[in-house]
């Protein structure tokens, strides 16, 4: 093993000029390893990419390339050229580190672009997209599309009145206006209103729609037993704790696909015949609202125990003082966990494709095997609608939280 | 009696009555379709793997695991990766690792899980197509989505995990002359890994169970030979017991060493 000299040698200082040749040998040689791997990887990487490209006589790919290429070689030889200068004293070793962080930047911005944009030009080009394009409205509503259903097409409102309830208790809630729960509660009856005969008695809606709409009645029906079982298990009597911790650790402790096939199975022998989806509904519902038990508890221990004692030392019932003390105040801590759970529920809807409801992981499922050319096209555009909506919500959830650290 | 007596009475009896009412509709459908339930068939021979039916979901368990255990590995890599991306001073980079992970976070795993299997198998080159093709893409397809899913949640996790470390411990270690590559990994990373052993439990938890999900693209694992073993012997009932029993062992031995690991690797002093 050999010990690093503390002033490094003249004659390696100078041999930094063959990171022009060899990005990260510089480096390595000036006893930066870390810097001279990284180097080392990303010129690997981006010759490996760019050298076939290169030989390929494409004008656009030729010229993501050679861009990559040059950034790298003249950012590695710069870096390592001011590395060399970093001895001569405190100045040039800042120089040094301006220099690394500028062109690290660049660097990195040229893989990104030669990467991305081969990716991007290779998608864009794929030979399907028509197919998709054809397909489109079926992902979104399904069966709705067809002929039969022209006439309720209107009823399709309901999601702008579900969209506009949102915006608007969210607004109101950005401009610090009270009671944003108002436009929410009428939005969200108005929709269930308008949406309601699309999946009763008959499912005659799918896609992205149904995905919706299951999310919404899912939430609807999780956030009531969340509230019962997650203000049972910080209750004090044993047995009301034994029962809601032991619904929460048992739907908790199985994946999403067991509990649907149990409900499956067994809902059509409670409710009567024909109530597959209601059964949907109420698997979504039940096993979502373990997880919000969970944030319900956290929201209420999150509170200072002293509101509580102080509520009970002025004469108020364990009732009054959870009702009217602890739960109005812990809710403000229960939102934004909530909206997350409402993401991961619209993420889990598309597991009761495996039941037959054709929503949007379904849709994109039959539409795929009847096509069977264009599943890569088929699955990104799947996955980017799922996408949109998640990304939204958890935006959503990202400014709710954000309040907090002001306040 | 006092009142809280009371209240739990009621509440086993509200429970009781929920109870008995399911029962009792299931036990008359039962009738009205002439099923009845015989737990017999687990000892009979099974023709999907060697031994009896019981012993074919004893199979599926130990594959669950050994996906769940591949899976992990990678989730792991890829998780620290993309965390300790997030965090780099170059924005590009972190950017670009922010971006994987609000992506592979917000779609559903079984798009993903199609995805892969579908879309990503078809487009690859000839030769590593071929390769796999020998290979059972199917699992390959499902060890990509799964640990591909994880790692975007790992990846936070692990972030959460490095901004919780004290910045006086970066300082004190890059004024003691330690290289930025050993004050992560020899200084910041063991005690980031240690603060959020808990939440990485729990998604090594999920990822046991999200595993489940590979049945719909035909991997062999638990749930996958549970309803095999429904269509084989047209016996739903016994068989998605079986299958939520072993889920059940399964979480609940997870959460056990998972508890008995933290309490071991725990942070003194937090």
């Amino acid at each position: 093993m050999t010990v690093k000299p503390s002033v490094q040698p003249a004659s390696t200082s100078a041999l930094s000029w063959l990171s022009y040749l060899v990005p990260g040998l510089g480096q390595l040689l000036l006893g930066h390893t870390l810097l001279g791997v990284q180097f080392l990887a990303t010129a690997a990487l981006v010759w490996l990419i760019a050298w076939p490209l290169l030989q390929s006589g494409a004008a656009f790919s030729i010229v993501l390339a050679l861009i990559a290429v040059v950034s790298l070689h003249l950012g590695a030889g710069l870096t390592a050229a001011a590395d060399a200068r970093r001895r001569l004293g405190a100045e040039q070793a800042h120089a040094a580190q301006n220099v690394y962080k500028r062109w690290s930047v660049i660097v990195a911005l040229a893989v990104v672009v030669l990467i991305g944009g081969l990716l991007l030009k290779w998608i864009v080009t794929l030979p399907s997209w028509n197919e998709v394009q054809r397909n489109f409205l079926f992902l979104l509503i399904g069966r709705f599309r067809a002929e039969q259903f022209a006439d309720q097409l209107w009823r399709l409102w309901g999601f702008a009145a579900l969209a506009l309830g949102t915006v608007a208790a969210f607004g109101m809630a950005q401009l610090k206006i009270r009671n944003g729960w108002i436009p929410l509660v009428i939005g969200a009856a108005v929709g269930i209103v308008l949406l309601f005969p699309t999946v009763s008695p008959q499912v005659s809606i799918g896609g992205l729609a149904l995905s919706l709409i299951l999310a919404i009645l899912g939430i609807l029906g999780a956030i009531p037993l969340g509230l019962l079982f997650g203000v049972g298990r910080t209750n004090t009597l044993p047995v009301i704790r034994g029962i809601s911790v032991g619904y929460i650790e048992l739907f908790r402790s199985l994946p999403f696909i067991t509990v649907i096939f149990w409900f499956f199975i067994f809902v059509p022998y409670v409710l009567g015949e024909g109530t597959q989806f209601w059964a949907v509904v109420a698997a979504l519902s039940l096993f979502t609202g373990a997880y919000v038990a969970e944030i319900v508890r956290a929201g209420i221990q999150a509170l200072p125990s002293g509101q509580a004692e102080a509520a009970r030392a002025l004469g108020l019932s364990g009732t009054q003082t959870m009702l009217q003390v602890v739960l109005p105040q812990a809710v403000r801590n229960m939102i934004p966990p909530l909206v997350g759970q409402f993401i991961s529920l619209f993420k889990d809807t598309s597991l009761v494709s495996i039941v037959g409801l054709i929503e949007l992981a379904g849709a994109g499922r039959i539409t795929a095997n009847r096509l069977v050319t264009a599943t890569f096209e088929l699955y990104l555009t799947v996955a980017l609608l799922y996408f949109v909506f998640a990304y939204l919500l958890s935006l959503l959830a990202r400014r709710l939280e954000a309040p907090r650290a002001v306040r | 009696m006092p009142r809280s007596t009371y209240q739990q009475l009621l509440a086993v009896l509200v429970l009781l009555a929920v109870g008995v009412f399911t029962f009792l509709r299931v036990r008359a459908g039962f009738e009205a379709n002439n099923i009845t339930l015989d737990w017999s068939i687990f000892s009979k021979p099974s023709p999907l793997t060697k031994g009896t039916y019981l012993t074919t979901i004893l199979i599926g368990m130990l594959l669950t695991i050994r996906l769940a255990l591949i899976g992990i590995v990678f989730a792991m890599l890829l998780g620290t990766l993309v965390g300790v991306s997030r965090l780099s001073q170059n924005p590009v980079v972190s950017r670009v690792a922010a971006a994987y992970v609000e992506f592979f976070r917000n779609t559903p795993l079984l798009v993903q899980i199609f995805f892969w299997n579908f879309g990503v198998i078809n487009v690859l080159p000839a030769p590593i197509k071929n390769w796999l093709f020998d290979h059972s893409p199917e699992q390959w397809a499902v060890i990509a989505a799964l640990s591909v899913y994880t790692s975007s949640y790992i990846a936070e996790t692990i972030r959460a995990g490095i901004l919780s470390v004290h910045k006086g411990q970066t300082e004190a270690a890059k004024s003691l002359g330690l290289s930025g590559s050993d004050v992560l990994g020899r200084i910041v990373l063991p005690q980031a890994f240690r603060a959020v052993l808990p939440p990485l439990g729990s998604q090594f938890l999920n990822l046991t169970k999200n595993s489940s999900l590979a049945s719909q693209i035909g991997v062999a694992e638990l749930f996958y030979y549970g309803t095999q073993v429904q269509s084989y012997t047209f016996r739903g009932f016994e068989s998605i017991t079986a299958i939520t029993v072993a889920y059940l062992v399964l979480s609940l031995t997870i959460t056990f060493f998972l508890n008995l690991l933290s309490r071991r690797l725990a942070l003194p002093g937090r």
